[in-house]
């Protein structure tokens, strides 16, 4: 997998597009355009890494195959905090702000953070009865809070001013910025680096969570101290994801099962696993995205993960009835 | 005594009536107790407290002095292990690794884990999915857990393990529990069987309406007549074992 990525990241420094002609170009980049592909890699290696690792925590938090920041709203929410902020931000006669969002995904982390958090919380509330979590109720909340988010997304936009309205919905498709924000880009990592670490060293204790409440205390398990950290290093890495390129779709979904379906159900290999799977996912959907040609210049990336992310997604809807026998 | 229950009782919530109500009982190192009643007659809830994974709303469950509830929870692992009745998992483990969320480093359980698949007879289901497995042997592959867990001298609770059995895993769980008690392990398991509770157990606690209503030896506590009081149907002893008579054979 390593190996894989090490390819992805290569062949995404080797591949681009003529902004002139848009015709596409396989030789080794001249230093200028190698320093902007150079920001596109590490983008699509934080967002990515920092996706897969939400989505396995969330999936054992949740003790649900399906969950993902995606799905229970977290993206939407981060989403929503950086538009209304961004919104605020041109209301405020902070112009340009709402341009540099489309082009760099240069978005405070803050607001995002903020949104993903209250999303969580809200859906983690929704979601549990007196500290017992429902799985079911709570991907429905997620869902439903998701939707709400979304449509909130969209009526700030509508109350922008048109020519931001374009950048901002394009923004919302999810894209890996070529000139991330050096600040942005630094708390990802930060957040993604302590986040991979705590979830190294508690791996064992995620073994344990994925047994009912009552066996996982009686072999050990502080759970609310746990359940804690995995809501907080969960919401972090998926609002920072956010913050560098937007919601995404469903890399935070795929990254963990590709990685159960090569190292296994244990997780203390399945961290690092999903971390490295997440950031193979989304560098080489950008990679995919330079390669097609879709008339009007490349697709957002978003775009292209919600499209082949969804079947995906649909596949282990349907064989997780058999694999996980989905507990009773 | 070892294991002490002090005016123990739980309540699910208000207006609901006490799942437990005001158990006081004891039970000295090393035996193995049979807790019997009827269906919803509390012994889920009282096991679940006396493994310490719920907490009593009110009184105290002890070991060697020391509240269990009230003990942090990885060192109350390292005490006592758990047999829930129905065990879940939302991980897609082979047995071999269930089992093996029961080991730690110090202090070592009853067996390591390839002892314990031997002694549960899952040897061979070690590297099949756990989920893919029987209800049985489910249940058979937790107990090997447990016995991972539990140290010598330790606690081993278990909520109606012999339910799914067949009769010959009944007779070999029911050996590991008596070598078990040879490793001073105390035992407290949940039984409907009458016929299993008498051959294994050493004592009995009896659960009727949350309330102890009997403790003591086997043969004193579950006599035919008291059987009958609470399980409604009359019974009689055939070759040596308590059991129900079926209507139709009444008259």
């Amino acid at each position: 997998m390593v190996a894989l990525l090490a390819g992805a990241i290569a062949l995404r420094m080797a591949i681009g597009r003529d902004p002139v002609t848009g015709a596409l170009d396989w030789a080794w980049p001249e230093p200028a355009i190698r320093d902007l592909r150079a920001g596109a890699v590490w983008s699509a290696l934080v967002a990515g890494a920092s996706l897969g690792l939400s989505g396995l925590l969330l999936q054992v938090l949740l003790r649900n195959p399906l969950a993902s920041p995606f799905v229970l709203g977290l993206s939407s929410g981060a989403g929503l905090g950086a538009t209304v902020a961004a919104w605020a931000g041109g209301a405020a006669g902070a112009g340009g702000w709402i341009a540099s969002l489309a082009t760099t995904g240069a978005v405070q982390v803050l607001p995002a953070t903020i949104g993903a958090l209250l999303t969580l919380g809200i859906v983690f509330a929704l979601g549990t009865r007196r500290g017992t979590i429902e799985p079911v109720s709570m991907v429905l909340a997620g869902t439903v809070v998701a939707a709400i988010c979304g449509a909130l997304t969209l009526l700030v936009q509508y109350a922008m001013p048109p020519a931001s309205r374009a950048d901002a919905a394009i923004w919302f498709m999810g894209r890996v910025p070529e000139v991330p924000d050096r600040w942005v880009l630094g708390v990802a990592i930060v957040t993604l680096l302590v986040a991979s670490v705590w979830s190294g060293l508690a791996a064992r204790k995620f073994d344990a969570a994925c047994a009912s409440d009552d066996e996982a205390r009686s072999l050990g398990v502080r759970l609310a101290t746990l359940r804690l950290g995995m809501y907080l290093a969960a919401g972090a890495t998926a609002a920072t994801s956010v913050a560098l390129c937007g919601p995404i779709a469903f890399v935070g979904f795929v990254a963990p099962h590709i990685a159960r379906l090569l190292l296994g159900a244990p997780h203390a290999p399945l961290v690092l696993g999903s971390v490295v799977a997440g950031a193979l996912v989304l560098v080489a959907a950008d990679v995919a995205r330079q390669a097609l040609d879709i008339g009007s210049g490349r697709m957002p990336v978003g775009v292209l993960t919600a499209i082949v992310g969804g079947p995906a997604f649909l596949l282990v809807l349907r064989s997780s009835r058999l694999a996980w026998g989905v507990t009773r | 005594m070892t294991l002490r229950c002090e005016g123990v009782t739980h309540l699910y919530g208000r207006g609901c009536a006490d799942a437990v109500s005001s158990v006081s009982a004891a039970l000295p190192p090393g035996l193995i107790c049979a807790v019997v009643g009827r269906n919803g007659s509390g012994k889920s809830t009282l096991l679940r407290m006396l493994c310490g994974v719920e907490r009593p709303t009110s009184g105290r469950v002890t070991w060697m002095g020391r509240d269990l509830a009230a003990m942090p929870e990885h060192q109350r692992a390292r005490i006592c292990a758990y047999v829930p009745q129905r065990p879940t998992l939302s991980a897609a483990f082979t047995v071999r690794e269930l089992v093996s969320l029961g080991s730690r480093s110090e202090p070592r359980g009853l067996h390591d884990v390839d002892a314990a698949l031997d002694a549960m007879g899952i040897a061979h289901l070690s590297q099949a999915q756990w989920h893919r497995t029987s209800e049985g042997e489910r249940v058979r592959s937790v107990v090997a857990r447990a016995l991972v867990q539990c140290p010598p001298q330790g606690l081993l609770v278990m909520d109606e393990p012999f339910a799914a059995l067949d009769p010959g895993e009944c007779a070999r769980l029911m050996q590991v529990i008596r070598d078990a008690r040879a490793a001073g392990v105390t035992t407290v398991c949940a039984v409907h069987h009458i016929g299993i509770a008498s051959l294994l157990a050493d004592c009995v606690w009896w659960l009727d309406r949350g309330r102890l209503i009997g403790s003591g030896c086997v043969r004193e506590v579950l006599d035919p007549p008291a059987l009958e009081r609470v399980f409604g149907v009359p019974f009689a002893e055939h070759c040596g074992q308590v059991l129900p008579i079926l209507p139709a054979e009444r008259s």
